[in-house]
């Protein structure tokens, strides 16, 4: 096991130990998390690199009223008495007076033996970074831009209801702007993520082959599948899933036939997840559809995530797997770089931005076009997908999606 | 090496005011470590933050989400342009040093040692009294409302402080607070709800009871919102609100590393964009989370953006100023320490004109008065820009008629800005107010104006 983990755990439990005595009667978990960073930015190949190091370190504690009436949370920065105190002393002024719903849910009970869940590698140096980052330009073009971000976090969960755990995860980000064939004007950044570097390069190398080579957009008016790139599909799935998979009333709903999908949060090839979530819980996968039906909701222990260490505890899905078998690419199709959800009630307009068309000289066909749907029925077009799956920022693992019947309008 | 302690560095090498307290400590110890860093990097720069926020949504179903967070880091950069920079989080004695010589020596800060453990601290924000006034408006609107209904109250406060260091220079010292009040209430399973903010000076109460009636009143009002036409048509905003168009159209599009990149369509106009009338400003001093000094130790200060109808200025940051070789404007803003420095909005805003607010709705035979927008997003590169509007009413024959239900209004900054053709006198801030985000960072950011209307816009539903 490292040693620099099992150090952190110590200290967590020295600091909660601290709290404990000095808050006697209450419950408290304290919750750990040391980050060391690294980041290169560039504009273009030939341009000087902006190379930065850091690290953050912050506590947060939940501390839970002894009569069972709910709980109150604080965070700090810094992992030392002085941080914890003021934690604790703002936790406790937020005690409620009632229990907020399913409160008394979020605290999980464990023997007290060590969970460790355990990557190996250090950060990368920001010169390290810069390296790949100018061989990534090279590839793309040498106006092409972006940073890329790697950081090593540990996290220590330890509360008095006997969670000891310890996890580290590694994971780089890089976020890479760069014209499209024959354009020379940017494209919106596009954000890719990997456990290394050697992970960002084939993500990027996957998205460059599902998006370039075989382009071939709309012959006159004909309504053509929309092709969504992992990145647009991740934002799609992210909003599906919270439309559909968090009211139990949803179960049985039809679903379309690439919509089979999975919360795995000890999926082994992401860089989020492992084997306790953030309340101390084993963390669970979960069959949320299958491609016929909804089957299940986000709900319950197992689930619970913290954004940041600023957050407290509540359920959210992280790994969300697209387990639909790859397949070959329509004939003709339009590709979605971009995509954002405007809620109107209960219906979505999206906000597609869809990339020139192969052979088009400049970005000027580039559009941004809307598409008026309702979300119970939008995931009845999800008809396929195509490519390899990659890990996206927001905590999916998917393809490129193909959506069918839709017919967006220009603005 | 033995460090100068906080107060003994700063009254031996400072001229400015210092802060007091925590932040006492860490002046000296910057102003110390500045001037180690000055020796090899005169554009060099440490920036320390002290940072609480309070985060509080109680609604009528039971939910119950209060966060009190500390947030206190220090960074260093060896200049603006193509630096190599550091940053660590909390605060113990010799980190100010520490990162110097971390981006002298291009190596990765660490601290040898646990630090000592920081002195507790006063608490900034009094939370007991925020929960209170936010359960207090929650029972408020409830009862008038009724059992039916679903109230939801939020309140989101923060309060930092900034040092900034610069070789040479005397300490940049700033204190920038936010207050602010929401309620949503919901009635018939949410087909009908209104919005209302108010953003709280320091010590202000706010009138809880007005603010729950007005709020449930504008709800039940909404019951007979009716569904807009789509279509091309002029838009009234009302006084305040516009200021999140002009936000999004003219404050992004001139913020000056986009218009360095080319990647605004508005900077690359020559001539006129918009009538004589028309003076779009940022004043980052104005508005609900002001600052005077920015995040690079440059003051604020008022910047034209647009005036008589004409591109005049755009934001800076200290690098984007350095290649436009011109004085930064004092816009230079990082979401945190650990953030690089983008060039930012404070306050944006359209300077008033003569009208009265009802000379604006004139003559207008079909048109819509937005109350209020909820969400926006603009390309700077196309100039296209989306709004969801939450409350709006219809206009006819110049006069205001029934409510309309949620939609999204399409504008594109040409056409706006060539048909803002009417702007009343009264001027008016934060009356809707959010957070912009940029490359990631999240900031509070005011916005004003005074009534006014765009000649064409498309609603799309």
């Amino acid at each position: 096991m490292h040693p620099a983990p099992l150090r952190c755990l110590d200290r967590a439990v020295e600091l909660h130990c601290f709290a404990m005595e000095r808050w006697r009667r209450k419950p408290i978990e304290l919750f750990h998390r040391r980050s060391l960073r690294s980041s290169a930015t560039r504009e273009g190949l030939d341009a000087c690199p902006s190379l930065e190091a850091g690290e953050e370190e912050g506590i947060a504690v939940r501390v839970r009223d002894e009569h069972g009436r709910g709980s109150g949370f604080a965070a700090a920065t810094g992992g030392d008495e002085g941080a914890v105190a003021w934690a604790v002393e703002r936790a406790c002024r937020l005690l409620p007076g009632r229990a907020p719903a399913a409160e008394g849910e979020s605290w999980a009970r464990r023997d007290g033996k060590v969970l460790a869940d355990l990557d190996a590698g250090e950060v990368d140096s920001p010169e390290s970074l810069d390296r790949w980052l100018a061989m990534a330009i090279r590839e793309l073009g040498p106006v092409a831009e972006g940073r890329v971000d790697a950081a090593v976090t540990i996290e220590c969960l330890v509360s008095n209801t006997g969670v000891k755990a310890v996890r580290i995860r590694r994971r780089v980000a890089a976020h890479l702007a760069w014209p499209a064939p024959g354009a020379n004007i940017l494209e919106a950044p596009r954000t890719f993520l990997a456990s290394d570097l050697a992970g960002l390069s084939r993500s990027l190398a996957a998205e460059r082959s599902l998006s370039e080579p075989a382009r071939a957009g709309p012959r006159g008016r004909e309504t053509v599948p929309l092709l969504l790139l992992p990145e647009a599909a991740s934002v799609l799935i992210r909003g599906l899933v919270q439309v559909l998979h968090l009211d139990r009333s949803s179960i049985g709903l039809p679903v379309g036939p690439a919509w089979k999908i999975v919360e795995d949060p000890r999926a082994p090839d992401s860089p989020f997840g492992g084997i306790f979530d953030d309340a101390g819980f084993d963390a669970r996968a979960i069959e949320l559809a299958d491609g016929r039906t909804v089957t299940a909701i986000l709900d319950g222990p197992g689930l619970f995530r913290r954004p940041s260490f600023r957050d407290p505890p509540s359920p959210m899905a992280l790994n969300l797997r697209v387990r639909a078998e790859p397949e070959p690419a329509p004939e003709r199709f339009t590709v979605v770089s971009g995509l954002r959800i405007h809620p109107v009630g209960d219906a979505w307009l999206l906000e597609l931005t869809a990339l020139p068309p192969a052979g088009s000289s400049s970005g000027s066909e580039r559009a941004r076009r809307f598409v008026r749907v309702e979300p119970a029925r939008l995931v009845l077009n999800v008809s396929a997908v195509t490519g390899e799956p990659r890990p996206t920022p927001n905590g999916v693992i998917t393809p490129g999606l193909i959506l069918e019947g839709l017919r967006p309008v220009p603005a | 090496m033995a460090l100068p302690t906080g107060r003994q560095a700063a009254a031996a090498g400072a001229s400015a005011v210092l802060p007091s307290g925590a932040a006492g400590d860490a002046a000296g110890e910057l102003l110390a470590a500045v001037a180690r860093l000055g020796a090899r990097h005169p554009l060099g720069c440490l920036f320390h933050e002290d940072r609480e926020d309070l985060r509080i949504v109680l609604d009528s179903a039971g939910r119950r989400e209060i966060v009190h967070s500390r947030h206190r880091g220090t960074a260093a950069r060896t200049d603006a342009l193509s630096s190599r920079g550091a940053h660590l989080s909390g605060w113990a004695p010799g980190d100010a040093m520490l990162l110097v010589a971390a981006v002298v020596e291009g190596v990765r800060p660490r601290r040898d040692a646990r630090g000592p453990a920081c002195a507790e601290e006063p608490c900034r924000l009094d939370s007991g009294g925020a929960v209170r006034a936010a359960e207090r408006l929650v029972h408020l609107a409830s009862l008038r409302a009724g059992q039916a209904a679903f109230v939801s109250a939020s309140w989101a406060e923060a309060e930092q402080e900034v040092l900034i260091a610069r070789p040479g220079k005397s300490l940049g010292h700033d204190l920038r607070a936010g207050r602010r009040i929401r309620l949503e209430v919901r009635l018939d399973g949410g087909g009908a709800s209104a919005v209302a903010e108010r953003v709280l000076a320091r010590s202000e109460l706010p009138d809880l009871e007005a603010l729950a009636s007005s709020v449930v009143d504008r709800a039940r009002e909404r019951r007979e919102a009716a569904r807009p036409a789509p279509g091309e048509l002029p838009v009234v905003f009302s006084a305040g609100v516009g200021g999140i168009l002009l936000h999004e159209i003219v404050g992004h599009a001139l913020e000056a590393d986009t218009a360095w990149r080319g990647a605004s369509l508005l900077a690359s106009v020559e001539g006129s964009v918009a009538p004589v009338h028309v003076t779009v400003l940022d004043d980052p001093r104005r508005g609900r989370a002001a600052w005077r000094v920015d995040d690079e130790g440059f003051e604020s200060r008022p910047t034209a953006l647009l005036q008589r109808g004409r591109v005049c200025g755009l934001l800076h940051s200290e690098a984007t100023a350095h290649r436009a070789g011109c004085l930064p404007t004092g816009h230079g803003r990082r979401a945190s320490f650990q953030e690089p420095v983008l060039p930012r909005m404070g306050c944006t805003f359209l300077a008033p004109g003569r009208l009265k607010t009802e000379d604006v709705l004139d003559g207008i035979a079909r048109g819509i008065l937005v109350r209020r927008l909820e969400r926006a997003r603009a390309d700077p590169r196309s100039g296209e820009a989306l709004f969801a509007v939450s409350d709006a009413d219809a206009v006819r024959a110049g006069r205001v008629r029934e409510p309309l239900s949620r939609f999204h209004l399409y504008v594109t900054t040409v056409t706006a800005l060539a048909t803002l053709d009417r702007v009343a006198g009264d001027l008016a801030f934060d009356s809707c107010v959010g957070s912009c985000v940029r490359a990631g960072q999240a900031m509070a950011t005011s916005v004003g104006a005074p009534t006014f209307r765009i000649g064409l816009a498309k609603v799309v539903i």
